[in-house]
């Protein structure tokens, strides 16, 4: 760029978000196209996405584990409390949505609701990125929830009771199959949804976050540029920047929440009888 | 052009989740006693509307 060209971010924006963007994309990190790693006739490679999958695992763990520790009947500390919080939180507000005995599930509701919170939480740590932030890792998660839903529930109803529990009661004779059709695709598209929902979320918010990030940089830069008028609206964009950042943080634990909502609506369309 | 259409996708998607959103504020002040579980029914109405929205984000990047 040479010194009489004037300086205009927006102009440069068009190119960063293209870098951006592409950095996003899954690299893999154990091998290149020349060594890749080999399972039998296929190639196995851990993308970056992986990396922070697995560290969002051993941080659930840990919590996990340290929260058993420190169980007690009258729970003391900070940290214990926030747990507990949690766990009534996904007792009283999420399993109470099943209707047939919801403690069952608790369990299994508060361990996706840990590892969900968990992942995207880590992506809004500079640098890194969120393990939900790929549609591998969130097709895991739905199909995950929905073998589990379906499983649950043959074993609750036995497997013509599951069949039959697809089709709502009460309907005219002729036109259970068509419904039958309609209420099996919709169950068969679930994991879809439910894991392009989370996929989607997370990975708009990073690329938002991204842009905001690069603009609050190129309008910084105006500052060197001896670009006064830049300058002068960055902090504006550094304001704007952190308001996105508390979104997010709001945005993750709402997508936690409305991803093991959905589990527990799966659960109970699955297991009770309506 | 995938830009206009999935502008048109947010047109409708943002209509669904605000007339979400003003029946349940409608239903809260009227019944501030049901709100708990009004505000869950909100949240699942809107995360299926949303997805509609997302979907076309998704399209948008496959091409």
């Amino acid at each position: 760029m040479s010194a009489s060209e004037a300086y205009s971010p927006i102009k440069l924006l068009g190119e960063h978000v293209t870098h951006l963007i592409g950095s996003l994309a899954p690299q893999s990190v154990t091998g290149n196209g020349e060594h890749p790693v080999k399972m039998g006739i296929t190639q196995v490679a851990a993308s970056q996405y992986l990396v922070f999958f697995l560290i969002a695992c051993v941080v659930a763990i840990v919590i996990v584990f340290a929260a058993k520790k420190k169980a007690a009947l009258v729970p003391k500390g900070r940290f214990i409390n926030v747990i507990e919080f949690l766990v009534d939180f996904i007792r009283n507000g999420v399993a109470s949505i099943i209707k047939k005995d919801p403690h069952k599930y608790v369990a299994f509701l508060c361990s996706v609701f840990l590892f969900v919170l968990v992942n995207n939480l880590i992506g809004l740590i500079p640098g890194c990125k969120p393990g939900t932030g790929t549609i591998g890792g969130t097709f895991a998660l739905g199909i995950f929830v929905f073998l589990y839903a379906t499983i649950t529930g043959i074993r609750v109803k036995g497997g013509w009771g599951f069949i039959k529990g697809i089709v709502p009661h009460g309907l005219p004779k002729p036109i259970v199959p068509i419904v039958f059709i309609i209420e099996l695709f919709s169950m068969l598209l679930r994991p879809i949804t439910h894991a392009l929902r989370l996929f989607a979320n997370m990975y708009a918010g990073h690329i938002v976050l991204g842009i905001f990030s690069i603009l609050t940089q190129l309008f910084f830069m105006g500052l060197f540029n001896s670009k006064a008028a830049t300058a002068v609206a960055s902090p504006a964009w550094l304001i704007l920047l952190i308001a996105m950042y508390l979104l997010e943080f709001v945005v993750a634990f709402v997508q936690a929440y409305v991803f093991v909502l959905l589990s527990a609506v799966y659960i109970d369309s699955s297991v009770s009888s309506h | 052009m995938a830009l206009l259409f999935y502008g048109l996708v947010v047109i409708g998607a943002a209509l669904g989740i605000s007339f979400v959103g003003a029946k349940t504020t409608e239903a809260m002040a009227r019944q501030p006693e049901v709100s708990s579980t009004v505000q869950t029914i909100f949240i699942l109405a809107a995360a299926f509307i949303e997805a509609l929205a997302l979907l076309g984000f998704v399209l948008g990047l496959i091409k």
